[in-house]
């Protein structure tokens, strides 16, 4: 009675553990099980080298980088700065800490471990997103924050349950075969990138080996005509960003204000604080609500720390030197070009920064730039003709 | 170790085989071996807190079954429960009776300042400590002999799938169990497993993806308005009952697998036509501890009726604080009692009024299952609170409603939750327009109406006419269990492996 109990729960089970099995088969070969330490091994070999890792672990990615790296200027915010590169450093070792959701809890907990290894960086780009002082996101910011330094440096099953759902998901809408996962194929992208973890193999999107990020797809379909927003649509669609408020948390100030005393307290470290821009034709709609006047509040915040050590740039109305809703990827990030833009700006004004980049170089590039609306520096795959 | 973890499955690998590999007389060893380090994983050095409470009540009892004195039973009865309850007393309530102390104190204009453990609670502690002293009473009593194997004694009270969260075993039902030869039983095997995989559809796929909203709301009250209150509230109400019931048929399962069975511990609780009905439905092993160790040495209802309801009062506030030490928990069991009140006084000094036309039956049967069902959420606002000023917060809050748009109304589930991708490209077929979170709302009302589909036939259908799961075709009954592994791997919400009643 048992043995035939076995062999009926095993042949109940087969189907299971096989499909399991392929799937889990096709996220191990195409990468998206690597432990960071061993992606980033990878990736300071092979720079020419995409992943796309699941989210939580990628704070794990570039904990472990940041010391092998050990960069002369680091980013640091949400995926709002993601565009910044090392190819803008001529003179320096850079490397983009921005991770999505970013905010100032996982700013401070980089800061840490900086604090804790004794290795400082001379240049530190923090990118402040506005809304991180919206009454509203403070708790979900914290909540983030209290989970820093509890994830470990492998996945969990629930992120291996999520990443088989994702794939699975994607191989039922057809996005990508099998076969394209089992054999890490990567030509249809037409770049010379190899790509690690299922959804670079899928979208061809993927995080570079400074911690910046490749958006392929948004990049290769780049509509070159003006894109439009609404402000409504948008508010609906991304609330936690597009919230309305008259006052910041102060909550949210006392937070920053401790992050910028252990900022400023780092020694011999010049940090650049920078609201983000928003496409130009949105902010102009957010200004004209008069419903975001906590944005001046914080503004008048960030400038009451400046001194020879601290700077804030506000870039959040995005129509500097010319640009216009068609050179941002969306509603809120910015494009190659706009961060190469701000950063020749901020080079000009903050002499500790002028050290690590080449203006002049800067501008050439601008200068001889490709007609697409987001690129600068190569490889940039243009439209498919 | 949570059931719900990958460890735990490795750890029936192992044991199950070897348990029927074994002769009887050494099963109890491998079970006992196998539920202290089911036990250790994440409690540490509270194993030894477990065993020697163990020890002690295993030592007391045999002295009550030797001594034929009647105040040596008395006092080695008593030795027991004032440690048990010091025990609790001491892990669980100090420091919140220290606190209310302080509070009081102060309030008289006194100054107070206690010395607070802050201990971590033991996982499971009072239900191994409630089912140790139900043995030493039931010794007592002479209603069981003592057992006097100490290693089976052992074994029945750490026995791992019903240690950290019951069902609240008799001795007089499980300790027997372990005494005879348990041959392998094909049916019981095979319900064990169907109730494994309910209990994991329970729990993963319903309790944790309900629990993703309900977090959100109760996380941040202020953040929310009143129609959100009230869907956090609903959705808690059946969390908590999947959460719960689902690691009950977990227990049982496993149980069933190796030949044991301890009692059912839920029944279809939210069809209860009254409160009272509903606690005989409801965490069933922990009420009838109530019932047997409080309320009939009280006198039951077999005294006067104000004493009766008196006595009623005692227990529903001692199970309020069994819950834990808070005043949420003490204010959720006395709504419970109030309600109750009410019901004993309706049936005793309304006369019922009895009507012959059959049709009336049936709204006003669901009209009291939608009465009791309300009375329910509003003492579960009081047991999910953090503090009574934030259950009395949401209740007002959920009386404040406004109009509200369906992607409002969703908007505490977070939009990036692992299951979406799979969501969108399952619904793709029908072209809804729903947005991530919206998807996952619908999917919350589907899960819950599966959850009173399957309850509901289990209360009308399967227990009247007998039908059981094994009667349907073979083909369609593996279907189904694809369908549920498929449901659990796929649609659950993983990540949270903790049950809400490891914390009692």
């Amino acid at each position: 009675m048992l043995k035939s109990f076995t062999l009926r729960l095993v042949i109940f089970t087969l189907p299971v553990v096989t499909v399991l099995g392929m799937l889990w088969g096709a996220l191990f070969v195409s990468g998206d099980l690597r432990s960071p330490l061993r992606l980033v091994a990878t990736h300071l070999q092979q720079p020419k080298l995409l992943y796309a890792i699941p989210d939580l672990a990628l704070l794990d990615y570039k904990s472990v980088a940041l010391p092998l790296v050990a960069p002369d200027v680091v980013a640091m915010g949400s995926s709002r700065v993601l565009q910044l590169r090392q190819v803008m450093f001529t003179d320096a070792v850079f490397y983009n800490l921005g991770i999505t959701n970013g905010n100032m809890f996982y700013a401070s907990y980089y800061v840490e471990q900086m604090n804790e290894r004794g290795d400082y960086p001379a240049v530190i780009l923090l990118g402040v997103d506005l809304d991180w002082f919206h009454p509203n996101n403070h708790e979900i910011f914290y909540k983030s924050g209290q989970r820093i330094g509890t994830w470990e440096h492998t996945l969990t099953f629930a992120d291996l349950l999520n990443q088989t759902r994702l794939l699975t998901a994607n191989l039922l809408e057809g996005k990508v075969t099998y076969g394209d996962l089992l054999s890490r194929d990567a030509s249809r992208f037409g770049d010379d990138y190899l790509r690690v973890g299922t959804q670079t193999l899928l979208r061809g999107d993927g995080f570079r080996f400074d911690g910046s990020y490749y958006y392929y797809t948004v990049t290769r379909s780049a509509d070159f005509s003006e894109p439009l927003y609404a402000l409504e649509d948008i508010r609906s669609s991304n609330r936690s960003r597009f919230n309305p408020a008259t006052e910041p948390d102060p909550r949210a100030l006392e937070q920053f204000a401790q992050l910028v005393a252990t900022l400023k307290a780092l020694p011999q470290v010049t940090v650049i604080a920078f609201s983000p821009p928003y496409a130009p034709q949105l902010y102009d709609q957010m200004e004209a609500s008069g419903e975001y006047t906590y944005f001046d509040e914080v503004r008048r915040t960030m400038r009451g720390y400046e001194d020879e050590r601290f700077w804030y740039f506000d870039f959040s109305a995005g129509d500097f030197d010319g640009l216009t809703n068609v050179h941002y990827l969306d509603a809120f990030h910015g494009s190659e070009l706009v961060y190469t833009l701000m950063l020749q700006e901020m080079a000009r004004q903050v002499p500790a920064l002028a050290n690590m980049t080449d203006v002049d170089e800067l501008q050439a590039q601008l200068d001889q730039r490709p007609t697409h609306p987001y690129a600068v520096f190569d490889p940039i795959p243009l439209a498919e003709s | 170790m949570s059931f719900v973890s990958p460890l735990f499955f490795l750890f029936c690998l192992a044991v199950f085989p070897t348990y029927f590999m074994l002769p009887h007389r050494y099963r109890w060893v491998l079970l006992l071996i196998s539920s202290i380090v089911f036990y250790s994983v994440g409690n540490g050095w509270y194993v030894m807190l477990l065993l020697t409470s163990t020890l002690v009540d295993y030592w007391l009892a045999v002295r009550i079954d030797q001594s034929s004195h009647p105040s040596r039973r008395w006092f080695y009865l008593a030795i027991s429960l004032i440690l048990n309850f010091g025990v609790i007393f001491t892990f669980k309530y100090l420091d919140f009776f220290n606190q209310s102390l302080a509070s009081l104190v102060t309030r008289l204009g006194y100054s107070y300042q206690p010395t607070y453990l802050n201990w971590v609670l033991p996982v499971g502690i009072s239900f191994y400590t409630f089912q140790e002293m139900s043995y030493v009473v039931d010794v007592f009593r002479r209603k069981i002999p003592a057992e006097h194997h100490l290693g089976r004694y052992a074994t029945y009270v750490a026995f791992f799938p019903q240690l950290v969260a019951g069902p609240i075993e008799r001795a007089s039902n499980l300790l027997p169990q372990f005494n005879v030869p348990l041959a392998f039983n094909y049916q019981q095997a095979s319900t064990g497993l169907r109730l494994i995989l309910w209990g994991f559809i329970k729990k993963v796929v319903i309790a944790d993806r309900l629990a993703l909203y309900v977090n959100a709301v109760y996380g941040d009250v202020n953040g929310y308005g009143g129609w959100q209150m009230i869907l956090a509230t609903f959705f808690f109400a059946f969390q908590i009952y999947c959460d719960f019931s689902g690691y009950s048929d977990i227990a049982i399962g496993l149980a069933k697998i190796m030949g044991f069975e301890f009692m059912v511990n839920f029944r279809q609780p939210y069809f209860a036509h009254s409160l009272r009905d509903f606690w005989r439905r409801w965490h069933i092993s922990l009420s009838t501890w109530f019932r047997d160790y409080v309320y009939f040495p009280l006198g039951g209802n077999r005294v006067p009726f104000l004493r009766g309801m008196l006595n009623l009062w005692v227990v529903f506030l001692l199970s309020g604080l069994w819950h834990g030490a808070s005043w949420t928990f003490i204010i959720w069991g006395a709504w419970h009692g109030f309600i109750i009140t009410l019901e004993s006084v309706w049936t005793r000094f309304i006369p019922s009024a009895k009507t012959q036309s059959t049709w009336l039956v049936y709204p006003l049967g669901a009209l009291q299952v939608l009465l009791t069902f309300m009375a329910t959420l509003i003492g579960w606002v009081f047991f999910r609170a953090q503090h009574v000023g934030e259950a009395f917060a949401i209740l007002k809050q959920s009386l404040q409603l406004a109009p509200l748009s369906l992607n409002e109304l969703a908007r505490p589930f977070p939009a990036d939750e692992g299951v979406v991708p799979l969501l969108h490209t399952l619904t793709a077929p029908f072209h809804w327009q729903f947005s991530s979170t919206e998807l996952q709302l619908v999917l919350s009302f589907v899960l819950i109406a599966m959850l009173l589909i399957y309850d509901g036939l289990a209360e009308y259908v399967w227990q009247k006419d007998g039908r059981s799961f094994t009667r349907i075709p073979l083909v369609a009954r593996w279907a189904t269990y694809y369908v549920g592994v498929l449901m659990v791997l796929f649609l659950g919400a993983w990540g949270n492996q903790s049950f809400i009643y490891f914390q009692f």
